[in-house]
């Protein structure tokens, strides 16, 4: 009876015996201004004991009491590969019976999203985590890209550090390029008068074996605000998507709370604002956009390469609203044109959408055409996505017999513009079925005796300038 | 300074139960909502009820919101997410001011209250919780407007008599909310979930807990009035709103009536089910449900549905909005994950790449003449041999045409294409 969602079986070992994941205790290590934790993760068939698979390590660049920590940010950044791999969970220690109760809403708006992971069974002794002694703060993950940058220029008071977490988004093997992302943050906090504190990880090295980032990537922030618990109360993290562009990812609204024990955790910053309004108030704090880096092209020069897809809607965005990008920030210069030829993936469609509103609001018509066109695209290629993939349907479709009357001098002239080849290699490959059809037509023109005597070379030419003469004038109907 | 008032309550007990009117008003306009409660709801509770009901209209009107009775400090908390959210979902709300008092939080009651419209999801949520509600309301006058009438009263007859199967006590509800107009108090299809809350709200002296069955899964991001990232933000110290069943897919839900094979002769999915006894069985959402239960196993539908399943008449489905594809492609995914083997996976494929096709080509329709042409040899590239064939069989007489006036602009190029 389904009085639960399908759920995958439990991963089984050689011998069918079901297999749980254990968190161990964290090995910590605390000294020469940094402290370290790293949480053994094991496998336990029933009745074996527990052999080692993988760790997790947090570098925390600051020294805190680590001791304090506790085994949450292990069960955090283990749950999704458990959930992944179909196994259960075990902790070796006591957890936060209100993180447990979180984990559960987490686990089952997880699995609704995605059936493909298991709701995992949670094996922990439960018991409140012991208050942390002294004033904690209040941090703000900081990646310098325009979610988090717009946090830091709408923060409340109160705010004391900026977090940055090395291994998530620039592959730490680039060194140099890690390197400039820490200290572009480094510098952003200091500028403002804030703490800063660098958080090293390898849990996506090892979580991109079982399970996408996408879908892992929140519950390690999480992680990494439960290890910060004696250093701070609240770590807040800036949302990706509107309320009205919620994607089921795991940096997500409505799992903001998820991450949180009694006194500590992940805080989520209000989901009110899209990509374009974001960039419209960031247009007006030159001095933030003196640090935004968006781009995972960086160079000596530039923190934005000011080419790829992320950069120029980035500055599409900060444009439209005349803002005045300090120099060394983008490698090259906002242009219109440039948005002509852009490829746009379907996930980022709404981001352009709320970057047409927002040109259209303003009155900028040049990057308003662009972000036509550049949508226009966009929307015809995800049309021609959904049609290649319904292809064997086409014959015989309804769908397609009430909208071919429109769809096809429209497509026809596409194809004679772009590949008059393909169309030429089309109409031969019925060659004998159009030559009965066209004969007649051809003898009507009365020129059908003289034909042969014209040579090669000039019937080509004038097919050629045929199918040229109507690209063309397909063309001026297109740019008058 | 205008405003969305809300005049002096009038909360009164009558032999048939409680009745609340509510005097709302705003400028050149004023209305009264009414409530009437069955003895057993208990006295009716105000604050975080008439915000819920208030709070869309005046952000609709873009008017501040005056003459709450205090909220409890739970609901006032949520007030700014839940402006943002309905601000972001459906640009006809704008952010106001809500004048009012925070009241001390109280705590909340042990009941547990649930609707009941005998429609799949309420069936749903009833079988999961039977154990722990302690009452099911149906409201007349929030679904269909009006209280009377011969719809109303077939409706109660039928949740009256389906009511014994689930033995939780079953209360109706009426109220005049629609009777005033979506221009004035909003749409209900964006209000409903807010309004429900409400009368949870009314009911907080008996209930603490309120499960709203879920008409869609987490996995839907669709801006919808009830919906698992709005309603539990309707929740106040007294109330917490729950959006039960969020796990489940509609087609998930299906399997409780195979198991609960009783509930079948009292399901209504479509209003034919509360007119005419048996749902239609012809449109969207009884086709889908019937599908639905096909798949969980139920071969004989005929005690819910006047019409047979077919996979004709599931062939010749259109759907209006893009938003029904969700729903079909679940229960493409339910089939293929329980009865792989099952003869309504083709006709459910069929349809669903249909449907698919004809927004596609609605959607390319509507991109106008520019950017199609050099756009077209790329996206087009791997379906283009398709099309042609596709055109080639089916349209030969606009190709024939087409090719012929090329045949007269340029007779030499075409011979030498089909003779050279």
């Amino acid at each position: 009876m389904g009085m639960t969602p399908h759920e995958p079986p439990v991963r089984a070992d050689a011998f069918g015996r079901p297999e749980s994941m254990i968190v161990g205790r964290p090995l910590v290590h605390v000294g020469g201004g940094q402290s370290v934790l790293s949480y053994p993760v094991s496998l336990q068939s029933d009745g074996d004991a527990p052999r080692h698979w993988y760790s997790v390590t947090f570098r925390v660049h600051r020294e805190m009491a680590a001791d304090e920590v506790g085994l949450a940010p292990g069960l955090a950044a283990t749950l999704m590969p458990a959930m992944a791999t179909h196994r259960d969970l075990g902790v070796a220690g006591q957890v936060s019976p209100f993180l447990l109760r979180k984990m559960a809403c987490y686990q089952s708006v997880y699995h609704a999203w995605n059936h493909d992971y298991r709701t995992c069974r949670i094996v922990a002794e439960e018991a409140p985590e012991s208050p942390i002694a002294g004033p904690r703060g209040v941090a703000l993950l900081f990646s310098g890209g325009i979610d988090s940058m717009f946090a830091l220029a709408t923060a409340e008071p109160g705010l004391t550090d900026l977090v940055y977490v090395s291994g998530f988004d620039v592959n730490p093997d680039h060194g140099e390029h890690a390197r400039m992302a820490v200290e572009n943050a480094r510098a952003t906090a200091a500028s403002l008068g804030l703490g800063f504190v660098e958080v090293e990880t390898d849990a996506r090295f090892s979580g991109d074996r079982f399970v996408r980032w996408e879908d892992y990537g929140g519950s390690v922030l999480g992680a990494v605000a439960l290890v910060l618990r004696p250093l701070f109360h609240t770590v807040r993290i800036a949302p990706d998507y509107a309320w009205d562009d919620l994607r089921c990812e795991s940096v997500h609204p409505m799992l903001h709370d998820c991450w949180r024990s009694e006194d500590a955790g992940l805080s989520c910053d209000s989901a009110a604002w899209n990509r374009a309004e974001k960039c419209a108030r960031l247009a007006a704090r030159p001095d933030l956009l003196r640090r935004l880096r968006v781009c995972w092209e960086m160079s000596p020069d530039f923190l934005n390469c000011g080419r790829c897809e992320k950069c120029l809607r980035t500055l599409a965005g900060l444009a439209i609203h005349d803002a005045d990008i300090p120099p060394g920030v983008f490698g090259a210069i906002a242009d219109p044109a440039s948005l002509r030829t852009l490829e746009v993936m379907p996930k980022w469609i709404p981001f352009y959408q709320q970057l047409l509103v927002a040109a259209l609001e303003r009155g900028k018509t040049g990057w308003a055409d662009a972000l036509r066109d550049c949508l226009g695209r966009a929307e015809i290629r995800e049309a021609a996505r959904v049609i290649h993939a319904a292809r064997n349907e086409i014959p015989g479709s309804t769908a397609w017999e009430n909208h071919a009357g429109h769809l096809r001098d429209r497509l026809m002239d596409g194809w004679i513009e772009a590949d008059p080849a393909w169309v030429e290699s089309r109409i031969r490959r019925h060659r004998a079925r159009w030559r009965a059809v066209l004969e007649p037509t051809l003898a009507a023109r009365g020129k059908f005796r003289h034909w042969r005597a014209v040579t090669r070379l000039r019937f080509l030419r004038a097919w050629r300038k045929w199918w040229q003469d109507r690209a063309e004038a397909v063309t001026s109907r297109r740019m008058p | 300074m205008a405003a969305f008032e809300i005049g002096e309550i009038h909360s009164n007990q009558t032999s048939e139960g409680w009745h609340v009117a509510i005097p709302v008003s705003i400028p050149g306009k004023s209305r009264v909502v009414d409530f009437r409660f069955p003895v057993a709801a208990g006295e009716p509770v105000l604050g975080d009820a008439l915000l819920c009901l208030f709070l869309m209209p005046a952000m609709m009107h873009g008017l501040p919101l005056r003459g709450l009775p205090p909220i409890s400090p739970r609901l006032a908390a949520n007030l700014p997410s839940i402006q943002e959210i309905l601000r972001k979902w459906f640009p006809v709300f704008r952010p106001i001011a809500v004048d009012v008092a925070v009241a001390p939080a109280a705590a909340p009651a042990p009941g547990t209250l649930s609707f009941f419209s005998a429609g799949l999801d309420s069936w749903h949520t009833i079988t999961r919780n039977r154990h722990q509600l302690s009452a099911v309301a149906y409201v007349h006058g929030y679904d269909v407007p009006g209280t009377s009438g011969e719809m109303h009263a077939a409706i109660g007859r039928r949740l009256r008599s389906a009511a014994p199967l689930h033995g939780v006590p079953f209360l109706e509800i009426e109220t005049n909310y629609r009777e005033h107009g979506e221009d004035f108090l909003g749409e209900y299809m964006i209000t409903h979930g807010a309004a429900l809350a409400a009368i949870g709200h009314f009911m907080s002296r008996s209930c603490g807990r309120l499960l709203t069955p879920s008409s869609s899964s987490f996995a839907s991001q669709t801006p919808w009035g009830s919906s698992a990232v709005l309603d539990p933000l309707w929740s106040g110290d007294a109330l917490e709103v729950v959006y039960e069943g969020a796990e489940f897919t509609r087609a998930e839900k299906a399997p409780v009536i195979a198991s609960h094979p009783e509930i079948l002769p009292q399901l209504i999915v479509c209003w034919n089910g509360y007119t005419e006894g048996k749902n239609c069985g012809r449109c969207e959402k009884c086709l889908r449900t019937m599908l639905g239960l096909a798949i969980a196993g139920i071969e004989d539908l005929s005690a819910a549905f006047a019409e047979p399943l077919t996979a004709e008449i599931i062939g010749g489905l259109r759907f209006k909005h893009t938003y029904y594809l969700e729903y079909w492609q679940n229960l493409l995914d339910e089939a293929q994950s329980v009865a792989p083997d099952s003869p309504w996976l083709p006709p459910l494929r069929r349809v669903i790449a249909e449907n698919q096709l004809h927004f596609a080509f609605k959607a390319l329709k509507s991109t106008r003449g520019e950017p199609l042409p050099p756009a077209v040899a790329a996206a087009f590239q791997p379906v283009r041999n398709k099309l042609w064939d596709v055109l080639e069989a089916q349209s030969s007489g606009w190709l024939a045409k087409r090719l012929r006036r090329l045949a007269k602009t340029s007779p030499q190029a075409t011979r030498e294409v089909l003779w050279g």
